[in-house]
């Protein structure tokens, strides 16, 4: 699979880590759909599926919690990176064993993103 | 009751507490311990004594009235031998006298009569006076002489007519006289012992009325101590409940086992405030941590935007042009912006100033308290529901403050609702044109004995270390500050609501508080 292949899912309900992550991944072409609600973001993937999945986990319900669930079941495939400001050691031994590839806690800085979706 | 000494472990509360709480404790204790110990134990044991005291001197007392009858009895019936030996001596003198014979019987009965008053003399003392035993014992003596004498006369035959005359006179007499003088004796002795019997019977009665006043007074006087103690005891507990935490101080003369108990509830007291005074200090840690918290959740998000856009920038800003640059600047000011607005909020949360009162809409304050609350509002999945009619008038109030009133309030009722639920403001205008808003939750309540204290600083119904019990404390005191009222109502189960009422707009009275 090619980078310009690479699509990228990015699920924020701040929109600006939204926008600036979009793109910043653009910009290192991939091709990147940005959302700042769980439901569009659930619609968007199920349209058509995802190389990476990027999200944050608490925001109103649909949450990013349940988008890593709806990934894990549908789309053994997709790589998930989890952005969390909340990471205790519970969440985060439950997020690796959902299989999530790259947790990163927030403040984050973007290039370290990048470069983890880079290495997926 | 144990002593208090200086410098034990024990009186570590007074870390705790201040030296003048502890001041007041040992003033209570020493003004107890000042007082003369009369223990309710000694009470009770000395009512006893006293009946046992009371049953003894009635049994000795028996027994010498017993004793007293018995020696009565006995002096009657030696007085009953020598009478009736007197009385034999004359009817066979008389014989003698008018048929010449039975001179010997009746010389010695006479003489069996002395004996018998020389034995028992003693036992008439007591009825008889020593002159009266004297002339009963010397006609007694001339009776038997007199006899003796005729006997002698008689057996040699050497009577003289006159000579046998006088002696008949004489002893006639003699005989009157004893039977006399044994007859007041009887008579006084029958009184006597007819007494001593009366005194028997009336004793036991009196015994039982001098117990029946021991009775009286055990019951009476001991009783009414213990129960106006008890009644004094229930005052202290209604005092401390209402949260009146002050030593007992003595209400008695003397000291007792109430004074014992009074200074253990004492210390009781000063344990449990010193105890109180290291929860809440616990309690105050444990919300410093939560606030620290949430104070670095609230701010993440605005300073990692700031971060990454400036990274942006950083990354871009030669490649791009100015309308670019421009774009993610405004993004960094607007998330300053944002985290300037965290920290306004948070200097309003400790503010205590005199509010500036300004005409304003209240559906601001709540808003703005809602926004601050939002995420922890969609954590807990509670949905908020703003129902304040668009032209609810215009109240004059201090913004900050009524967005902090709003936020505590908001606060409890999220808080209250672990599961979810409906957190609902309502408000309206009543016909004096006062203004009324209540927030409503379906959190679990408030239990009725708590309602009375839910404006007590550092009360708290939440578990430990998740409120200070400042929430509704500050609550109160702006509302107040805006000339408003404040009520809770709340069941258990189903939900509080919180009722304000605020002056209508130029009500309110210039310099109230």
């Amino acid at each position: 699979m090619t980078e310009g292949e690479r699509r990228v899912l990015v699920l924020d309900d701040e929109p600006i880590v939204v926008e600036r992550l979009t793109e910043a991944l653009k910009r290192e072409g991939f091709e990147v759909e940005g959302f700042t609600e769980g439901a569009a973001a659930l619609r968007a993937l199920r349209e058509r599926p995802f190389h990476v999945v990027v999200t944050d986990l608490k925001m109103r319900p649909p949450t990013g919690m349940d988008l890593v669930r709806e990934v894990r079941r549908s789309f053994p495939e997709t790589r998930l990176l989890v952005i969390t400001g909340y990471a205790d050691r519970e969440t985060w031994e439950s997020l690796r064993k959902a299989g999530v590839a790259e947790i990163v806690a927030k403040p984050f800085r973007l290039r370290e993103v990048v470069e983890r979706v880079k290495a997926l | 009751m144990e002593e208090r000494r200086e410098g034990e472990p024990q009186d570590h509360p007074e870390f705790t507490l201040g030296a003048e709480e502890a001041a007041r404790l040992r003033e209570a204790e020493r003004a107890f311990l000042d007082r003369p110990l009369l223990s309710i134990r000694a009470r009770i044991a000395g009512g006893f004594l006293l009946c046992f005291l009371l049953v003894a001197a009635t049994a000795a007392g028996s027994l010498g009235l017993l004793h007293g009858a018995r020696s009565g009895l006995s002096a009657l019936a030696a007085a009953a031998a020598v009478e009736s030996k007197v009385h034999g001596a004359r009817s066979h003198a008389r014989d003698f006298f008018r048929e010449g014979k039975g001179i010997e019987e009746a010389r010695r009965d006479a003489e069996a009569a002395l004996d018998l008053y020389h034995e028992k003399a003693p036992a008439f003392l007591a009825a008889a006076g020593p002159s009266e035993l004297a002339l009963l014992g010397s006609r007694l003596r001339r009776l038997a002489q007199g006899l003796a004498e005729a006997s002698a006369l008689e057996r040699f035959g050497a009577w003289e007519p006159k000579a046998r005359m006088d002696l008949e006179t004489a002893l006639e007499r003699d005989g009157a006289e004893a039977l006399e003088v044994l007859e007041r004796i009887v008579g006084r002795q029958s009184a006597r012992t007819e007494r001593v019997l009366v005194l028997t019977q009336a004793l036991p009665f009196a015994s039982l009325a001098f117990l029946l006043g021991i009775i009286y007074w055990v019951v009476r006087v001991l009783g009414r101590t213990i129960s106006l103690s008890l009644d004094r005891f229930r005052g202290y507990t209604r005092r401390i409940a209402a949260g009146d935490f002050s030593p007992i101080t003595p209400a008695k003369p003397y000291r007792d086992e109430f004074s014992d108990l009074a200074m253990a509830v004492n210390r009781m007291l000063f344990e449990l405030r010193a105890r109180e005074a290291q929860v809440t200090r616990a309690g105050k840690l444990a919300a410093l941590g939560t606030f620290t918290a949430g104070i670095a959740h609230e701010l993440n998000n605005p300073l990692n935007n700031i971060s990454i856009t400036v990274e942006a920038l950083l990354d871009e800003c030669r490649d791009v042009g100015d309308a670019r640059k421009v774009k993610l600047l405004e993004d960094v000011y607007r998330e300053a912006q944002r985290a300037d607005a965290i920290v306004r909020g948070l200097l309003d949360f400790t503010r205590d100033e005199p509010p500036r009162l300004e005409p304003l809409r209240l559906a601001e304050a709540v808003e703005g308290a809602a926004d601050l609350l939002r995420n922890e509002m969609a954590l807990s999945g509670v949905v908020f529901t703003n129902l304040l009619p668009q032209d609810l008038p215009e109240v004059e109030g201090d913004l900050d403050a009524l967005r902090q009133l709003f936020f505590n309030l908001f606060l409890n009722a999220v808080q209250a609702m672990p599961g979810g639920g409906r957190l609902r403001v309502d408000g309206g205008t009543f016909p004096t044109g006062k203004v009324w808003v209540e927030v409503t939750d379906e959190g679990t309540g408030i239990p009725p004995e708590a309602l009375p204290h839910l404006f007590d600083p550092f009360f708290t119904t939440k578990e430990r270390g998740k409120g200070t019990g400042l929430g509704l404390a500050i609550c109160h005191g702006i509302v107040r500050r805006h000339g408003g009222e404040i009520h809770v109502d709340s069941v258990v189960g189903r939900g509080t609501t919180v009722r304000l009422v605020f002056p209508a707009r130029g009500a309110r009275k210039e310099g109230a508080p």
